[in-house]
């Protein structure tokens, strides 16, 4: 690809994901949105950032632990549920990072052969 | 688009320039901001809402802007063992965790937390999709059983 075909790329790129991120938002004021699709949206941002995070924590790493044959990084679940009590208490993006991530290098240190 | 499509009705009134704008800083934490602080409680409907939405969303292109440079310049010499791979799920943790207030979040997070491990494998991302809907009817479906318990309860 030459240069002017991958700056066209990008620039449809670019298009392509604004086009879906304007989709809902240029609704008029008073364009009727089903009463029950409201309802479902409230759900979204519950629903979209677990399943983000989920294989993520579950799905990479070095395996660790093994139930029923199917192995996981019990580290990196450990710090993300600590991670995650710290999220819930704290509401602090830094302190939520700091300690998934110290308790997950703590524990490669001291937990790891 | 569902992040649009969930987004719309805090931003409904405004001019056509503006809704550019805020289409264009749509990002997972632009999104999980607004709506953690725009969409219920104290602040819901607030009217200076979409100048905390243009700061922390200008905010956020700036360091993107900044880090992605950086990223690609050093990023490959930060060695694999340190794991700040491990930030992305965990930024996602620290904006999550606090909006699971209801029975009905708690199911739509963990139907989807099922669903998006079940249906990884399927190509295009589009195990994200399903488990998105698969949480956003766990939620609806928790919160009607909720809201029948209360009702036979106030009879």
């Amino acid at each position: 690809m030459n240069t002017w075909q991958t700056w066209l790329t990008l620039l449809g790129m670019g298009a392509v994901t604004f086009a879906i991120r304007m989709s809902f938002i240029l609704l008029p004021a008073d364009a009727k949105v089903p009463p029950m699709l409201k309802r479902a949206l409230v759900y979204v941002a519950a629903a979209v950032l677990p399943a983000l995070i989920a294989p993520d924590v579950l799905l990479r790493g070095t395996v660790t632990a093994t139930i029923n044959g199917w192995g996981f990084d019990a580290l990196r679940l450990a710090a993300a549920i600590l991670a995650g009590i710290v999220a819930w208490k704290t509401r602090s993006v830094f302190a939520t990072l700091g300690t998934g991530l110290g308790a997950l290098l703590l524990m490669r240190c001291f937990l790891l052969p | 688009m569902m992040y649009s499509a969930a987004v719309a009705p805090l931003f409904a009134s405004l001019t056509m320039r503006w809704k550019c704008v805020i289409g264009y800083l749509l990002t997972d934490h632009a999104f999980a901001l607004a709506m953690a602080r725009f969409a219920s409680g104290e602040s819901a409907g607030h009217p200076h809402r979409r100048w905390h939405y243009l700061g922390a969303g200008s905010l956020m292109w700036i360091v993107w802007q900044i880090s992605i440079t950086a990223g690609a310049i050093i990023g490959l010499k930060v060695p694999a063992s340190w794991s700040l791979e491990f930030l992305i799920p965990l930024v996602f943790i620290a904006l999550v965790a606090p909006a699971l207030t209801t029975r009905a979040h708690l199911a739509a997070a963990g139907c989807a937390t099922a669903v998006s491990l079940a249906a990884v494998s399927l190509p295009l991302k589009s195990g994200l999709l399903l488990a998105a809907l698969a949480g956003v009817a766990g939620g609806l479906i928790v919160e009607h059983f909720a809201q029948t318990a209360a009702r036979s309860r106030a009879a």
